[in-house]
């Protein structure tokens, strides 16, 4: 146990691995996450659909909790990313083909177009605060859902072609090991930006406009660059996420897209706990997302749920419980409950 | 918080932890009712590993030797919650009824080895997103062989995946989509070919006459058959206008859009969307006093559709639905109907339950039984999905599939699941429902116009 500040240089102390035990968690978790396809498809469906969850959930944790610009339009801007992928592999097939592989290709794009909406939907930050900004950006979920539903895919069904999902022999289509593989090293290397850009000068400007942006502006932060770049970052994450949701489904409509996931990704965020932007996700994720998959076929298999509005209902009342709970009784979320408890184990048994 | 609560809190992330791990090594499934029950196989939601190992087991070890009985499990995909559950229910009600009967009766394939249906139900509410989900949840972690389905956005989505993983899909979808699709099956003819037969009707009653379209613009289902309905009455000279109506209306929805069709001065209208929209569209027509007759497609009108509409005489001859087949109650003695009332006796459903929705449920469940029957035990273990599907489009150009009198002698063949083309126009009299037909549609290729406008 270290007792004082050993760090002699500054990047040991801003590493990310400074103790033995990050390095033993690294080493377990990438082994953990190595070996998990062994554990059969099921169990790597769930992971990939929780990593995909994680991207656009660290990607409104930025908005949300590291710049405070509330955000209920994640959901769509998930959506965004999916229908770059598809409409433009659409548009490739009805012109010349579908070169190999280019779905792959076509995450980074589907990031920039979502970062592009994300920039439109932040717009209304620049005047507005709070209840008022989530307001503003539910209206933008009701846009782009209205788009969705009229102009972009009027058949509530778009198909992501194999050709465009296989590369050097690998098919990246709907739950294989190579899209798990690819899907955890995407959201890993997401997550590790994410977290730089928390220290970085940007992630600093943020979190002063979230603090105060009154007193940000004092010291000199341009307040509406910062916020638009806040919401083109989450945005930019929500794309990323939805081209990976494109290539896991294969087949999407709007559907997938709705206020309901918008809800749920904030609820992601806020339960898992809004001042962490990695940890908290992360733990957001495996409570609300993948929890509710494996809970949910206990609640469905229940007598008398139909009656009461199916599965969904419980969903909703477990959610809107969890959320009101954690915002009432720790506004940390998950990770202020670990905070405390490693507080706990740190000085136990002589804890006073 | 104290510290009790921490280490309190502690625990049950701990407990979480434990009981995902144990949910993903796919012990703990089911609902621990289910798991303890001694007929596990006809219990809802049963999920008992040994069982659902046992085929893959024969499959690989003892290809020689014949098994005494396989059990393959299957997914039940049903909606009881969302906007489609006021038919979903009955659906899922007559499906459950067919599995546990079959299973009671014995399913035997051509080799004479007995064959139990593990079914496992899930509600996804109208949600194709949740379907996805149970879909993967099906494939992944029950493994199964055939899925007994609901709605049309979710198994047209769903089509290419079921062709890719070989997994034969048998929906109360009719979409002509679907029709083309190498794993997908009905017993009946498609929603385009139906309605066709509808707007057949509507021009022998009336020539030159005009149609309203009431549907749901935003739902698969509602949207489907509207192409080859329009192709159609082109050709029969009908005018045509839509009119949107939502599926899960409002009587002030139906109001406002029986007010926006009387506009147009219908003689007919159709109704696209499932019964709790279009009885209250005729509740409405009856409120406004247009004398149009409504048709609703097959999901759209049962036997509960005069009473819930209210006045049942003010809209005598007035409404009417489609119908592949003649309606339980009607046909009592009849062969394949017969089988219908013996299992709800046997299983203590009333006999008022065994309706037109039951009997869709029961006989999507039959078609998978009559695939079963018509593969050997060996092809099935080997071949699974890709057997029933084969069974089935041998009635192509071997013997037809029938189910009792239910439906005409059905053929399946590769690439065009049409089983038949007939439907029957049911109609309300004021006191009873009269079929009239059936009626095969001429002239136009309802299913081609269908896929040609939504470019498949």
């Amino acid at each position: 146990m270290p007792a004082g500040v050993f760090k002699e240089r500054y990047s040991q102390l801003m590493a990310h691995l400074r103790y033995p035990i990050h390095w033993a968690g690294l080493v377990a978790g990438l082994a953990l996450l190595l070996a998990l396809p062994l554990a059969g498809s099921y169990a790597m469906s769930l992971a990939i659909d929780a990593a995909i969850f994680f991207v656009a959930a660290v990607g409104l944790a930025v908005t949300t909790g590291l710049a405070g610009q509330i955000s209920l339009a994640q959901g769509a801007l998930l959506g965004v990313g999916a229908y770059t992928v598809a409409k433009t592999l659409e548009f490739l097939a009805a012109h010349g083909g579908v070169p190999e592989g280019s779905a792959l290709l076509l995450i980074p794009a589907a990031g920039l177009v979502a970062a592009a909406v994300g920039l439109l939907v932040g717009l209304p930050s620049f005047k507005l605060k709070g209840y008022y900004l989530a307001m503003a950006s539910i209206a933008a979920q009701a846009v782009l859902m209205y788009l969705f539903q009229r102009v972009i895919d009027p058949n509530q069904g778009v198909t992501v072609p194999d050709k465009a999902m296989t590369l050097g022999g690998l098919y990246f289509g709907g739950g294989g090991a190579a899209l798990y593989y690819l899907t955890i090293g995407v959201a890993a290397v997401m997550a590790l930006v994410a977290a730089n850009i928390g220290r970085s000068s940007i992630g600093r400007a943020f979190k002063a406009v979230r603090d105060n942006d009154v007193s940000a502006s004092i010291v000199g932060i341009d307040v509406a660059k910062a916020k638009a770049l806040a919401f083109a970052v989450g945005a930019f994450y929500a794309g990323v996420a939805g081209a990976l949701y494109a290539l896991y489904n294969i087949s999407f409509g709007w559907d997938a897209f709705g206020l309901d996931t918008s809800i749920e990704l904030l609820a992601i965020v806020l339960v898992g706990g809004a001042s962490r932007i990695i940890w908290g996700p992360l733990l957001g994720v495996l409570l609300l997302h993948t929890g509710w998959s494996l809970l949910d076929d206990v609640v469905s298999g229940l007598p008398g749920v139909g009656l009461i509005g199916g599965a969904d209902t419980v969903k909703y009342l477990v959610f809107g419980l969890l959320v009101a709970g954690f915002v009432v009784g720790e506004p940390d979320g998950l990770v202020g409950v670990l905070r405390r408890v490693k507080e706990y184990f740190r000085l136990w048994p002589f804890s006073y | 918080m104290s510290r009790a609560a921490a280490i309190g809190a502690a625990i049950v992330i701990i407990i979480i932890v434990a009981a995902a791990a144990y949910m993903v090594a796919g012990k703990g499934a089911a609902s621990p009712t289910a798991t303890a029950s001694p007929t596990a196989a006809a219990s809802p939601t049963a999920a008992s590993p040994t069982q659902t190992a046992s085929p893959t087991q024969a499959a690989g070890g003892s290809a020689a030797s014949k098994p005494k009985e396989i059990t393959i499990p299957v997914g039940l995909l049903v909606d009881l919650s969302g906007p489609t559950s006021g038919v979903g229910r009955g659906y899922a009600r007559g499906a459950v009824a067919a599995f546990k009967y079959f299973n009671e009766k014995g399913i035997y394939t051509k080799d004479g080895v007995r064959v139990k249906l593990e079914y496992y139900e899930r509600d996804y509410g109208y949600n194709p997103t949740r379907a996805v989900q149970y879909y993967k949840e099906f494939r992944d972690k029950y493994h199964v062989y055939a899925i007994v389905g609901w709605g049309t956005a979710d198994t047209e989505k769903l089509s290419t995946q079921t062709a890719k993983d070989k997994i034969l899909y048998i929906s109360a979808s009719y979409s002509a989509v679907l029709v083309t699709r190498p794993y997908n099956f009905f017993p009946a003819p498609d929603y385009s070919t139906q309605a066709c037969a509808a707007v057949t009707w509507m021009a022998q009653r009336k020539p030159h006459g005009t149609l309203v379209l009431l549907y749901d613009h935003r739902v698969e289902y509602s949207k489907s058959p509207i192409p080859a309905i329009k192709a159609m009455a082109k050709k029969l000279g009908l005018k045509v206008y839509e009119v949107d109506l939502p599926l899960a209306a409002t009587d002030a929805d139906a109001e406002a859009a029986i007010q926006k069709a009387m506009q147009y001065h219908p003689d007919f209208l159709w109704c696209g969307n499932t019964i709790s929209s279009c009885s209250r569209a005729a509740k409405a027509m009856a409120k406004y006093g247009l004398k149009a007759v409504m048709v609703a497609n097959v999901w759209g009108f049962d036997e509960r559709f005069p009473s819930l509409a209210g006045a049942p005489e003010k809209l005598a001859n007035l409404v009417a639905g489609v119908s592949p087949w003649k309606w339980p109650e009607y046909m009592k003695d009849k062969p394949g109907y017969r089988e219908l009332y013996e299992a709800a006796r046997m299983l203590g459903i009333p006999e008022k339950d065994v309706n037109l929705r039951f009997m869709q449920g029961f006989i999507n469940v039959w078609l998978l039984v009559k695939a079963i029957e018509r593969t050997d035990s060996k092809t099935l273990l080997q071949k699974k999905g890709e057997a029933l599907k084969e069974a089935l489009e041998s009635s192509c150009n071997g013997e037809p599939i029938k189910l009792g009198d239910i439906t005409p002698p059905m053929r399946y063949c590769p690439g065009n699941h049409l089983p038949f083309r007939s439907s029957y126009i049911v109609v309300w009299n004021g006191k009873d429902f009269v079929f009239e037909g059936p009626i095969t549609p001429k002239g136009v290729d309802c299913v081609k116009a269908t896929l040609k406008a939504s470019g498949g």
